[in-house]
């Protein structure tokens, strides 16, 4: 870059954006942004989504982070998002660097820069994004001045296919562990990389990939995983936070300028779940479930609403109608609320009547549809995936939703789960149907009844009890969707599905090592981008990439792993213990259901004896550890 | 049942400038609960703050005197409306005052005849302002100034703008040139200064191609210039 003062990069990229479309994406400068003295704060982080800004703007972990790091006097945080195509051409047409939104500086003059995680999808992203700010993709490649590139989020679970690229992955929650990166940054920033690494590798839940050697067996799978340098521990734990009650809250969130998918306040009720199903992965990694207080919630609430002007406060979580005592609280808030003209809504609903007499109660702007996620077909597979849903429960839910008034109902099915039969799928057509009888019994208006069926595709996810599952093949996943369609006979009922190529490419990077960072790398310089994106997804580049890497995506996706195998994540902890992931695995396999702990059961998950943390309660009631455990 | 009604006068420059149209319902909406003036609510399902804007400010377009009335549901002191605004304004916007609207003017939309523009164009973009100002000069003495303009159903046909055209200068600023312009931007006719620049470009070979604009909507205005303030 020849560029003469630091600020042209604002004045040149300023330039640029009446090329591009929506250009309110980089233009930054909303309210509640911060802009700090760039000189005389010691340390620069840039919070990198790898999305676009529509996307990254309705990530809550975003504007939690922003705000903790803001609020410090020797850091500062600004932002950067993924740039959409024709913004990418601009850019390299141009010579200039990807810039953060705040002082539109290139992200090679940030002390960190800091990637979420959170789809496999967009991994190649932030390769993309390393590349225009002109930094080295590979750990390898930086040397001094180049900024400490870190990861943290779910996908940060299995962190091994971007072991190449990234130099710290931030295991778990962030509110505290930002701070340790950052105090830890200040203490290493002057011994080198290497003496800096090695700092930062003491602080818990930071995980410094080249510090561990992996050794592999000769069929493929891995000998050993094992820390080469001292400090470095044998097993990364994730971090959690205690009393969340109090834990730092944003109360003053960047209002973007413009359309963002969740355009509202996002007040997070709860953390974790403890429902859990064998698949979900969230479940596992935000255990255990932590309540805030109502006090705290309706403080925030009003702050919030004062402090942003939206008029819509999405309560938010895992499973928002778990909140003990949803209902008071959510009534609270209206009460407190409404005259401003500000609504309440609930992002997702448990499949029972009360969470849609909840919905019914509190939601101002009506959906035009409820959706409701019953993921398997039968008793026998939901019990498989321990989805502690019945049939009458989703029939009890779909009549209170058309009898207030509901005529278009969406149901979420998941296929190729383990044991699925052509039966389990015949199930999702024969509940589709009783739904549908559902709405007619109900009155619902003829022309406006409708029935939407999605189906995604089951991909086995690190730390679950199906994490050894192999995931169905494409062909497979299409036969299974044919046959699906061929029994959605009603025109009422219509059926969307989810292109299986994409399903098993988030399978292979789920679950893959790292030596897929070498068909990332190759994807990337395919011109692979936005692969979470139809528009974008490129299926003949990924195969293409796969060959030229020697690497064969269906060893990943459509093996079996064993319980005795060493996998690519086991050095990476949630708190759940693998013994339980085992019995829970067993018990999937005979159809059985595991309670959900807030029940009182405690299902010996571990979590809470293995972090020290206790589920927190309804905001004060502390349950557990659970002394009655069921095994 | 009239309400207290108020023009507020607004500059939206930086980041602000990229809000789009359709945007700026979304943000005054925000504004006001923020300000925590007491707006008017439209009545049915979804109530809306009754706000009316004036004429579109292009994505990236600066404006210097935009306006916006809003009706409230009791009379506030003028001064007061304005300063709790600024306030709650995004970066990028400030309010510069407020006035009531008697009862029966016609709306902001009606009231507008006529817009300011001052463009400036990057010195490598134009050889000077002189050629520039001769090129000006021949569009006005022209009968008709035709550009292309694109209908709905995907056709371009030409149009004439000349009509539209009140006043057009050139002068030069450092080593960037600025033009000014006068247009026509009513809501039966209406000249966009992309036009003016496109006409220009077939009279000076390939001015403004390809080239950054920096255009600042300076003033908004009723029939013949009269301030809508």
């Amino acid at each position: 870059m020849t560029l003469a003062a630091d600020q042209d990069y604002g004045v040149k990229q300023e330039r640029i954006l009446d090329r591009v479309q929506k250009p309110a994406r980089y233009a930054g400068g909303e309210l509640n942004s911060v802009v700090k003295d760039w000189e005389r704060t010691s340390v620069k982080m840039a919070f990198s989504f790898p999305d676009v800004y529509e996307v990254g703007m309705s990530h809550l972990g975003l504007q939690i982070l922003y705000h903790t790091v803001n609020n410090r006097d020797d850091a500062l945080m600004e932002r950067c998002f993924a740039p959409w195509g024709d913004m990418e051409v601009q850019l390299r047409q141009n010579g200039l660097p990807l810039l953060s939104l705040e002082s539109k500086r290139p992200l090679g003059q940030f002390d960190i820069v800091a990637f979420t995680l959170q789809y496999e999808m967009s991994f190649t992203n932030i390769l993309n994004m390393l590349d225009l700010a002109g930094i080295p993709l590979r750990s390898a490649d930086r040397g001094q001045g180049f900024p400490l590139i870190i990861a943290g989020g779910p996908c940060a679970f299995n962190p091994e296919p971007l072991a190449d690229f990234i130099d710290l992955f931030a295991i778990g929650e962030g509110e505290e562990l930002v701070h340790d990166i950052i105090d830890a940054f200040k203490a290493g920033r002057e011994r080198g990389r290497e003496g800096l690494l090695k700092e930062l590798a003491g602080v818990k839940g930071v995980y410094i990939p080249e510090f561990y050697r992996v050794l592999y067996n000769e069929d493929g799978t891995i000998q050993s995983v094992s820390s080469g340098v001292e400090g470095a521990p044998e097993k990364v734990r994730k971090r959690a936070v205690a009393n969340f009650d109090q834990s730092p809250f944003p109360e003053r969130p960047i209002v973007p300028n413009t359309g963002v998918v969740h355009d509202r306040i996002m007040l997070e009720v709860l953390r974790g779940c403890t429902r859990g199903c064998r698949f979900c992965q969230a479940g596992a990694i935000y255990r255990p479930v932590r309540e805030k207080s109502p006090g705290t919630l309706i403080d925030q609430a009003e702050r919030l609403v004062k402090n942003t002007g939206y008029d819509e406060i999405s309560l938010t979580s895992l499973s928002s109608a778990d909140y003990t005592g949803i209902d008071r609280v959510a009534r609270e808030l209206l009460d407190r609320m409404g005259g401003s003209g500000v609504g309440i809504s609930l992002p997702s609903l448990r499949v029972d009547a009360f969470s849609v007499d909840l919905a019914k109660e509190i939601q101002r702007v009506r959906r035009s549809s409820l959706t409701f996620a019953p993921e398997a077909g039968t008793q026998r597979l939901r019990d498989v995936i321990n989805k502690g849903v019945t049939g009458e429960n989703l029939l009890d839910a779909v009549s209170a939703a058309f009898s207030a008034g509901w005529q278009a109902v969406k149901l979420y099915f998941m296929i190729g789960l383990p044991t699925e039969t052509m039966e389990d799928i015949q199930g999702i057509a024969v509940l589709a149907g009783e739904v549908l009888k559902k709405g007619l019994e109900a009155g619902a208006k003829k022309g406006r009844l409708k029935v939407t069926v999605s189906s995604s595709s089951f991909v086995p996810k690190s730390h679950t009890p199906f994490q050894w599952e192999p995931q169905n093949t494409i062909g497979e996943l299409r036969e299974k969707q044919i046959f699906l369609k061929s029994l959605i006979r009603d025109r009422r009922i219509s059926f969307k599905w989810h292109e299986p190529e994409v399903s098993i490419l988030e399978g292979v990077f789920a679950r893959g090592d790292r030596r897929l960072s070498a068909v990332l790398e190759r994807a990337f310089r395919l011109g692979c981008r936005f692969d979470g994106w139809s528009e974008c997804f490129d299926y003949g580049k990924w195969l293409q990439a796969f060959s030229d890497t020697g690497i064969d995506p269906g060893w990943y996706a459509h093996r079996r792993y064993g319980y005795d195998d060493i996998l690519p994540w086991d050095h990476i902890e949630a708190g759940i213990e693998k013994k339980f992931l085992i019995r829970e695995h067993k018990r999937a396999m005979e159809a059985r259901p595991t309670p959900d702990c807030r029940g009182g059961k405690c299902p010996a998950c571990g979590v809470c004896d293995g972090l020290g943390i206790n589920p927190e309660i309804g905001g004060g009631v502390v349950l557990a550890p659970l002394q009655d455990k069921v095994f | 049942m009239f309400l207290p009604r108020y023009r507020i006068r607004y500059s939206k420059e930086g980041a602000a400038k990229f809000i789009s149209h359709l945007d700026m319902l979304r943000t005054f909406e925000r504004v006001v609960r923020r300000a925590g003036i007491p707006v008017s609510f439209s009545q049915g399902f979804n109530p809306h703050p009754r706000f009316s804007f004036g004429f579109p400010l292009s994505v990236g377009v600066s404006g210097l005197e935009e306006y916006v009335d809003i009706d409230l549901d009791t009379a506030v002191s003028p001064e007061e409306v304005a300063q709790a605004l600024d306030r709650a304004m995004p970066p990028g916007m400030r309010v510069a005052g407020a006035r009531p609207v008697e009862e029966g003017a016609p709306s902001l939309m009606a009231s507008t005849e006529q817009s300011a523009y001052i463009i400036r164009v990057d010195s490598k973009c134009s050889t000077g302002a002189g050629q520039l100002k001769g090129c000006l000069e021949e569009l006005l003495k022209s009968p008709e100034v035709n550009v292309m303009r694109r209908k709905k159903d995907g056709r371009d046909i030409p149009f004439n703008i000349r009509p539209g055209l009140l006043h057009l200068a050139a002068r030069e600023e450092g080593d960037a040139v600025v033009l000014e312009m006068e247009l026509v931007t009513s809501s039966s006719f209406n000249v966009r200064p992309r036009e003016v620049i496109a006409a220009i470009a077939g009279c000076y070979g390939d001015f403004g191609q390809d080239c950054h604009l920096d255009i600042t909507r300076s003033r908004v205005a009723g029939h013949g210039g009269k301030d809508l303030f």
